[in-house]
């Protein structure tokens, strides 16, 4: 026969209280009068007794909250009667804002599973566990999963250790891993004493490796127009570099676990790179697109050395970066935070925890000291646009260029494009396919540039981008070689 | 425990420590125990220090005021405080100014207690929170409980205060339970004690986020505000630093700042009616005192500027309800 022990009324104000200790093993012996668990209330902690002997079974587990009559243990002479018992203990329900629950039914996630910071979870606790899961399932797609660019391995054999090699004309060596195998799109350079040992390379058009670049890696990918500065170090799992990336000299990916299984560094499209950059990719680093690190950031997926066993702390995880982020110089980002859009991290700052989208971070550890705060208006952008163009028309004056051949205006019909002028607009209205022949547009509400570009439209692309503003097409080198000169 | 036990437990303990302690009042003596039982069967145990007076809050407020210059620490009841009016003179030109008028060799540490607030229908003399008007009084602090303090510590602590205190509960607090400054619900509760005698509650959902609002709040309503804060922040996820003042005068407004620094923005909600309240001295203040911080105006939420009805469906459309301070945070954050 089963017996339940139930808590009783401990005090008159009280209706719950808090199991802190089981003194017996769950299905274990207990005499008539023993003592089997103990409860605290705001007041005090009680022990509480069986009334009969036999086998005990508990209702809760250390830490949890009881309320006033429910049963905190059941006893029974009988073992297999014990075992048998299937009983719901009512956990105490989940509590989740409107908002949250909203998302978890339409990202199809179980609430019991999220782990709130709060004692209610909340959007974000959604958010958060939604990008955790995703990151364990999801397995990122390399160029080896789709057999591109197999490099033969008695070609890599013969060019591994080869100073030789190394030290060919960048035709040279296209040519040789072409043949070996490796997508070479045209205009690739490999300067003097680059190599790349790699099991699948895909180098697209007009990418740049520089000097004395070592590359190791099981897989190899650079976007169009993409450079990897002078003596870069890049040793690590999987690497695929987006389109039009730039990197400064002497960066180093790789680092401890640089091998690992989940060892790979990506980027999205206009990343910057900076020299002296150290990017440990052991455990996964991701720029989204237009993301920028200044020289000497820092970037760790790992820490570990002291005994986790002796109470020591160890962190291991990936880092993502989001669209259009900033690190600036000095920084380091530790294992397992997330950096929002939009994001700039000040100098010698140490980010220990995720970064909202837009905030500014400072300090060690990194704490938010502001937040982007974007113009309002079309009115806002032009008060700031009017400024940047007196500099413009400025350094127009220092390079003999007419200032009048660059012309700002508001909104501006396709049709009313003189072909005499540069025009910078919020608005365009009409098909851009009628624009005349010389004529170009630098549209600021999408960022784009319509017409034919030449050395003029680069140098007022080169101030934009030294404003933070870029344009489409993405594709377009702001280093000019001099012969393009034709102004 | 109940927010009139702890008042009754107090008021016992203090007759039972000091002999010089007398509760004064109308209705006080048993059976009846006062209107709000608050003095409940403390004449039976203190026949000679609890006493029933006649109908005259000014008689009786005098009669305290003379038993304190004497030596005696009275604490008198209004029955309500609507009635506050008749005992101002011996308020304002008696009790308030003995102290100075005399240099000093006089003290009168009164404690004057009176149940103010609405939501009971009982019509526009016996519903108002006229507190307000004695904040323009030098020398009489005035003292508010709410169910997040411990309403029996304050009216201990306004008699150790050694002046004139005005002591407002609230009706419809007496029947509320109180809610533990350690409960482990999902408010974190914290305690400020700029001044130590009368700390400020700060009843938050914020959790280590930066809160979205600050709300100062005192007596029955800040218990409204709360509710209120529990909705948004499931509803909208709009967190809510809700701060509960007990020191109604002076303003604990070093109580206030650490979280006006972190929102910028600054909502105060109480019964009285809006024009020259509470709420309007303590913008005042936060203006002067915290301007660099602010983000937006401080907005004061109150009671109509019209008598209270009778009818409690109308009584609701003019004090301040769950729906105007939810309407005046969603105004202020859009």
């Amino acid at each position: 026969m089963i017996t339940e022990i139930v808590l009783p009324q401990l005090n008159a104000n009280e209706e719950s209280a808090v199991l802190v200790k089981c003194y017996l093993d769950d299905l274990g012996v207990v005499s008539k009068n023993q003592v089997v668990c103990a409860v605290e209330t705001t007041k005090s902690i009680l022990d509480v007794e069986s009334e009969v002997g036999g086998y005990i079974k508990y209702a809760y587990q250390v830490s949890d909250s009881i309320k006033t009559g429910q049963v905190l243990a059941w006893v029974s002479d009988n073992l297999d009667e014990l075992t048998n018992l299937k009983v719901l203990v009512s956990k105490p329900s989940i509590q989740a804002t409107k908002k949250a629950i909203a998302l978890a039914a339409e990202l199809g996630i179980d609430l019991a599973k999220v782990r709130a910071i709060g004692p209610i979870i909340r959007e974000q606790d959604i958010l958060l566990y939604a990008e955790k899961s995703n990151h364990q399932s999801t397995k990122k797609e390399f160029i080896s999963d789709t057999k591109r660019g197999v490099v033969s391995k008695s070609f890599l054999a013969e060019i591994a250790n080869n100073l030789e090699f190394k030290l060919l004309p960048s035709e040279e060596k296209v040519m040789r891993y072409r043949q070996a195998g490796a997508e070479v799109a045209s205009g690739v350079k490999i300067k003097d004493g680059a190599v790349i040992l790699a099991e699948n390379i895909v180098l697209d058009q007009d990418a740049i490796i520089g000097c004395d670049s070592q590359i190791k890696c099981q897989t190899f990918k650079l976007g169009r127009m993409s450079v990897i500065g002078d003596r870069a170090n890049i040793l690590t799992r999987h690497v695929d570099i987006g389109d039009v990336f730039f990197s400064g000299p002497n960066i180093l990916i790789g680092g401890g676990g640089a091998f690992g299984p989940n060892a790979h560094f990506i980027t999205g499209h206009s990343c910057l790179v900076s020299g002296w950059c150290l990017i440990n990719s052991g455990n996964g680093v991701i720029l989204g697109n237009e993301v920028a690190l200044s020289p000497h950031v820092k970037l760790y997926t790992h820490n570990h050395w002291q005994n986790i066993l002796e109470g020591y702390h160890s962190n291991f995880g990936s880092i993502y970066i989001d669209d259009g982020a900033y690190i600036t110089g000095d920084s380091i980002v530790v294992p397992n935070v997330k950096i929002g859009a939009g994001a700039t991290i000040l100098a010698n700052a140490t980010v220990i925890c995720d970064v909202p989208n837009g905030a500014v971070f400072a300090g060690v550890p990194a704490k938010e000291v502001g937040r982007v705060n974007p113009p309002k208006s079309i009115e806002d952008k032009e008060r700031i646009l009017s400024r940047m163009l007196e500099e413009l028309y400025m350094e127009l004056d220092l390079m003999a260029v007419n200032p009048n051949t660059v012309r700002y205006c508001k909104s501006v019909q396709v049709s009313a494009v003189s072909s005499a002028e540069i025009t910078l607009c919020f608005e365009l209205i009409g098909d851009v396919a009628e624009l005349r022949a010389g004529a170009v547009v630098f549209d600021l509400s999408n960022y784009q540039i319509y017409g034919n570009q030449t050395r003029l439209t680069d140098e007022i692309r080169n101030f934009m981008r030294k404003r933070g503003i870029r344009f489409s097409p993405i594709y377009w080198r702001y280093t000019h070689d001099e012969n393009l000169y034709n102004g | 425990m109940k927010y009139v036990e702890s008042l009754r437990l107090a008021l016992d303990e203090l007759l039972a420590s000091d002999s010089r302690v007398h509760l004064i009042g109308e209705d006080i003596l048993d059976p009846y125990g006062g209107a709000f039982k608050v003095t409940k069967g403390l004449s039976v145990k203190y026949p000679d220090r609890v006493i029933g007076t006649p109908i005259s809050e000014a008689g009786l407020t005098g009669v305290g005021i003379g038993l304190s210059m004497r030596g005696m620490l009275p604490i008198v009841e209004i029955m309500f405080g609507d009635f506050l009016t008749l005992a101002a003179d011996q308020i304002i030109n008696s009790a308030a100014k003995f102290g100075w008028m005399y240099n000093n060799q006089v003290n009168v540490p009164i404690v004057i207690r009176v149940p103010m607030g609405g939501y009971r229908g009982y019509g526009p003399t016996h519903s108002q929170s006229l507190e307000a008007m004695f904040l323009s009084i030098p020398n009489v602090n005035i003292v508010s409980p709410s169910i997040y303090h411990s309403p029996g510590k304050l009216l201990k602590n306004s008699l150790r205060n050694n002046r004139p205190t005005l002591f407002v509960e609230h009706k419809c607090s007496y029947a509320q339970e109180l809610v533990p400054s350690t409960s482990s619900g999902i408010f974190e509760i914290e305690l400020l004690e700029s001044i130590p005698l009368f700390p400020t509650v700060k009843v938050s959902l914020s959790h280590g986020e930066p809160a979205d609002i600050t709300l100062i709040s005192y007596g029955y309503v800040s218990a409204i505000a709360v509710k209120v804060a529990y909705e948004l922040f499931m509803e909208e996820e709009i967190i809510v630093d809700v701060l509960i003042a007990s020191s109604i005068k002076p303003m604990p407004i070093l109580d206030f700042m650490d979280s006006i620094k972190v929102t910028g923005k600054v909502l105060t909600v109480e019964e009285g009616v809006v024009t020259g309240s509470w709420g309007a001295e303590l913008s005042s203040i936060i203006h002067e005192t915290c301007f660099s911080f602010l983000k937006a105006p401080v907005v004061r939420v109150g009671a109509k500027d019209v008598p209270i009805p009778s009818s409690k469906n109308m009584e609701i459309d003019v004090l301040p309800s769950e729906l105007s301070i939810k309407n005046a945070i969603t105004k202020m954050l859009s």
